[in-house]
């Protein structure tokens, strides 16, 4: 079920709320086990049988959890449960996501390993349940979670608002939550606030990001056919599509869980404001870069951080002014880290190259703030026309990544890039009359050569708000909607608050955006 | 200066937001119901127009054309003949056909009856036309949306409907709603016809269709798709519930013994080479089992024909100077095979469109 479908709004939600709020009154374990049966009939509407993966994976993590907690004064045996409840996620995510792909691919190259490798459907969200519960093992190996009931535990990792498509939860954050008796109380001010901040997601999703698919769509079907203008516009509608449509599902997602009396982390903070990748992965999906950082960079870090000191190399900012520094405690985490964030997107040689992109750019981020401390620059930059230059510099690096990341093939990517930098036949500016006209807005531009979708002109809008606009936990950041405020704060008398004018707006926003629900689109997070 | 708000006490904040929403959905569902062509594609005012032609008592011996938009634009009723009624469709596929045809049916009999579709369109018969079109224009309600949906399910096909979700939850609303004209499933129509721009248009896309009775050529051209030969079928499988609701359309024919005949509408010089021979073979010995199926059913010329770049407006509809050409010889065919068509107009002239899309008189 997708959260702008009508049904999701005029039958889901209603039920799900009114449910949770009568069963609040009978107390805290009703009102949990309420929740954990409505997100099982959310995943249900999608696919029943897979109802039944996510329950045994979920029972099956639960058990490995237990085992790893009871067998503490064991060192031994609980390494071998955790090894054991890794590989069991690792394989079902692979069989789902990996194993037939795979088969095409090496059937492609001429090695036929069975006479017609099939398909299977992949269970939505796996990427998340499994990342979530392969954490909590983790975890429990590390005593760092202990003593989960079991009604708890189900309740993290089903959660609606984030079972498809994130934010990926840490339980540190959540269960606590479910055993805080103001969650089960009727809070009024939580509902206005997740009502609105639910509203503005929604209008950023079927007004914004729906109505630049279609541009999207189009330049990634034959770049080949597309002028330099073309190319640039294709790829920047895509660029924005992905931007709206995920923070629209993080909001969504922070503004349906405040329903519930219940905060999620913030997952978006206006990425494409960053002034380095460093930062933008700080801002970008926030609870996956939180995730690679605790499960998998840090371990890699730590450990060869304990080699180094073993052998007496030198460490910290002495140890990575030297290459052997560098390249063992900076690029090789990088590298795997973003090798496996490239790999979790999705089963292609595309989405790998988009993970070694970013390593590029963060081992490069990385280097530079290494020099600038060297060089004794240790003042962040002030000047408006350096800091534009970088934020432009960084979304430059992230567009040509996402390229690769939208892209069908890397071929399909490259064909993009080339028609970006002029290398397809086609006139360089051909159709820019059509691109800058007034007036069409969003409607379609057909020109000579091929069809592009949008104009242009909506593209810069959306730069302007991109980039001039605040984001939505700015906002509201006198009702903190998300477990973190905003990385810059906002101060301004416009910030929500629950008045007349701001009833008046979101009520003609949200009233826009439910007439635009009529043709539910998935949301592009979906497909990880 | 700091901008200030008038403040509302906390607990009618909701009440605000839901207010102006359902006020907001309220006044929009009142204003599509009052002017569903504003709403609907101009494409709206040749349906309505087909489906009074089809629904109202036209004179014995008629010649009915039935098809996709290949039949509307490449075919002038008035250089077929006096007694041709065109009723293709634009992106219809033979599910839209059958519904005519009952239309049709149900007040007339005509003498004989002409059928072309594009082999795409019995592959894909498409949810997005089968609801903004149909369903949208009238020519389909819930319970055939419905009814469809049952085939569908009981076939096992997913073309229209998807994979089936146990309560196809979505589907079902949108079924229901639809035809009540709920804005939600109007507000793209809303933005593009930018809030009423589209009735004019639609009611004088209606006058003149049923002018040319049933001529529809296409808007603007799109010549540079010409070279461009499209998606390129690599063999022909028919969606199961596209090819029985055919079947149907058939068995509508044979009971009321109406002679049925296939005439193939051109293709372009590169969709012509792109076709592959399964294609070819597949396509073609699909419509000679249904002629041997339904004895009514007949095949007259190539079931794939080709014509100069220079006759199409783009990839695949002619330009009214093509359909000049395509009528002549498609006249020459059916009368070839006996059918009476009337007397040609041989001094009509298309009409045509000025640079903002209207008909100029």
């Amino acid at each position: 079920m997708l959260f702008n479908s009508l049904t999701f709004a005029l039958l889901f939600l209603p039920v799900a709320f009114a449910g949770y709020h009568l069963c609040c009154r009978l107390g805290s374990a009703p009102a949990r086990a309420w929740m954990v049966f409505m997100s099982l009939v959310f995943y249900f509407w999608w696919n029943p049988p897979y109802v039944l993966l996510l329950l045994g994976s979920i029972a099956a993590n639960y058990a490995f959890g237990a085992l790893i907690q009871r067998s503490e004064p064991k060192p031994r045996l609980q390494s071998a449960a955790l090894a054991l409840g890794v590989a069991f996620n690792l394989l079902l995510l692979c069989y789902y996501k990996y194993f037939f792909p795979l088969l095409h691919f090496l059937e492609g190259i001429g090695l036929h390993f069975v006479s017609h490798p099939g398909s299977v459907i992949l269970p939505l969200g796996i990427s998340f349940f499994t990342f979530t519960q392969i954490g909590y093992l983790v975890d429990c190996r590390g005593g760092v979670a202990r003593g989960h009931k079991p009604l708890d535990y189900s309740l993290f990792v089903t959660f609606f608002p984030h079972l498809i498509a994130g934010p990926i939860l840490h339980h540190k954050e959540m269960i606590p939550q479910f055993g805080d008796p103001a969650t089960y109380r009727f809070n009024a001010a939580n509902v206005r606030l997740g009502v609105s901040v639910f509203l503005l997601g929604l209008a950023k999703k079927t007004l914004i990001a729906d109505n630049l698919a279609q541009a999207a769509n189009k330049a990634f079907l034959r770049p080949e056919n597309l002028s330099l203008l073309g190319s640039w516009h294709g790829a920047l509608a895509y660029s924005l599509q992905l931007y709206f449509d995920f923070s629209g599902y993080s909001e969504m997602a922070l503004g349906l869980a405040l329903l519930f009396n219940l905060r999620l982390p913030p997952n978006f903070d206006s990425p494409y404001k960053s002034t380095s990748i460093i930062e933008f992965w700080q801002r970008w999906h926030i609870t996956l870069t939180r995730y690679i950082n605790l499960y998998i960079y840090n371990p890699i870090a730590l450990r060869v951080t304990r080699t180094r000191m073993a052998e007496g190399k030198p460490l910290a900012r002495a140890g990575l002014r030297t290459v052997s520094g560098f390249c063992s405690m900076v690029l090789y985490p990088t590298f795997v880290a973003l090798f496996l964030a490239g790999v979790w997107h999705g089963a292609g040689l595309q989405f790998i190259i988009f993970g070694l992109l970013h390593a590029v750019y963060l081992t490069v981020n990385h280097l530079f703030r290494i020099l600038r401390h060297k060089h004794g620059k240790v003042e962040p930059d002030t000047a408006w026309h350096v800091i534009a230059g970088k934020v432009l510099l960084t979304y430059l690096s992230v567009l040509v990544a996402q390229i690769f990341f939208r892209a069908s093939s890397v071929e399909n990517a490259i064909a993009l890039l080339k028609g970006m930098i002029g290398l397809n036949p086609n006139p360089p500016m051909a159709g820019w009359r059509e691109m800058f006209a007034l007036d069409h807005g969003f409607a379609p531009v057909h020109m000579a050569g091929s069809i592009y979708e949008g104009s242009m002109w909506a593209v810069l809008i959306l730069f302007c708000i991109v980039w001039g606009a605040p984001n939505i936990l700015q906002i509201f950041s006198n009702e903190q909607p998300a477990l973190v405020g905003p990385k810059t704060p906002w101060e301004s008398a416009l910030r929500w608050r629950p008045s007349l004018a701001w009833g008046v707006v979101l009520g003609l926003v949200g009233g826009i955006a439910f007439l635009a629900m009529g043709e539910p689109t998935v949301f592009l997070y979906f497909q990880f | 200066m700091a901008t200030t708000q008038a403040p509302a006490p906390r607990r009618s904040f909701l009440t605000i937001v839901a207010a102006t929403m359902a006020g907001l959905v309220a006044v929009t569902w009142l204003w599509v119901i009052d002017n569903p062509r504003s709403c609907i594609s101009p494409d709206s005012g040749t349906w309505i127009a087909k489906m009074q032609m089809a629904g109202g008592h036209l004179p014995a011996g008629r010649v009915i054309i039935l098809g996709d938009s290949c039949t509307a634009a490449d075919l002038a009723p008035p250089l077929l003949g006096n007694k041709v009624i065109d009723l293709g469709l634009s992106a219809s596929s033979p599910i839209e056909s059958y519904f005519m045809a009952r239309r049709l049916l149900k007040t007339n009999t005509p003498a004989a009856v002409m059928v072309y579709f594009r082999p795409i369109h019995f592959e894909n018969g498409s949810d997005v036309f089968l609801f903004e079109s149909s369903a949208k224009f009238g020519l389909i309600n819930t319970a055939d949306l419905e009814t469809i949906r049952r085939l569908s399910r009981n076939l096992n096909d997913p073309t229209l409907f998807g994979s089936p979700t146990p309560f196809d939850s979505d589907a079902r609303l949108k079924d229901y709603l639809l035809p009540h004209r709920f804005p939600a499933y109007y507000f793209g129509g809303i933005v593009e016809g930018r809030i009423g721009g589209w009735k004019q248009k639609s009611l004088q896309e209606q006058a003149y269709t049923i002018l040319t009775r049933g001529f529809c050529p296409t808007e603007r051209d799109y010549k540079a798709l010409i070279l461009d030969p499209g998606p390129i079928m690599e063999t022909f499988r028919p969606s199961p519930v596209v090819d029985d609701y055919f079947r149907q359309t058939l068995t509508l024919f044979q009971e009321r013994h109406i002679p049925v005949y296939f005439a193939s509408m051109p293709n372009t010089p590169a969709s012509f080479k792109a076709l592959t021979p399964e294609a070819i073979a597949g396509y073609t010995a699909y419509l000679q089992q249904m002629a041997a199926t339904y004895p009514v059913f007949k095949i007259v010329g190539d079931v794939f024909t080709s014509m100069p770049n220079e006759y199409f407006s783009d990839a695949t509809h002619l330009s009214s100077a093509g359909a000049v050409v395509c009528s002549q010889r498609t006249r020459a065919l059916l009368s070839a095979a006996g059918v009476d068509l009337g007397t040609a107009d041989a001094r009509w002239k298309p009409p045509v469109r000025n640079a903002s899309g209207y008909w100029v008189r």
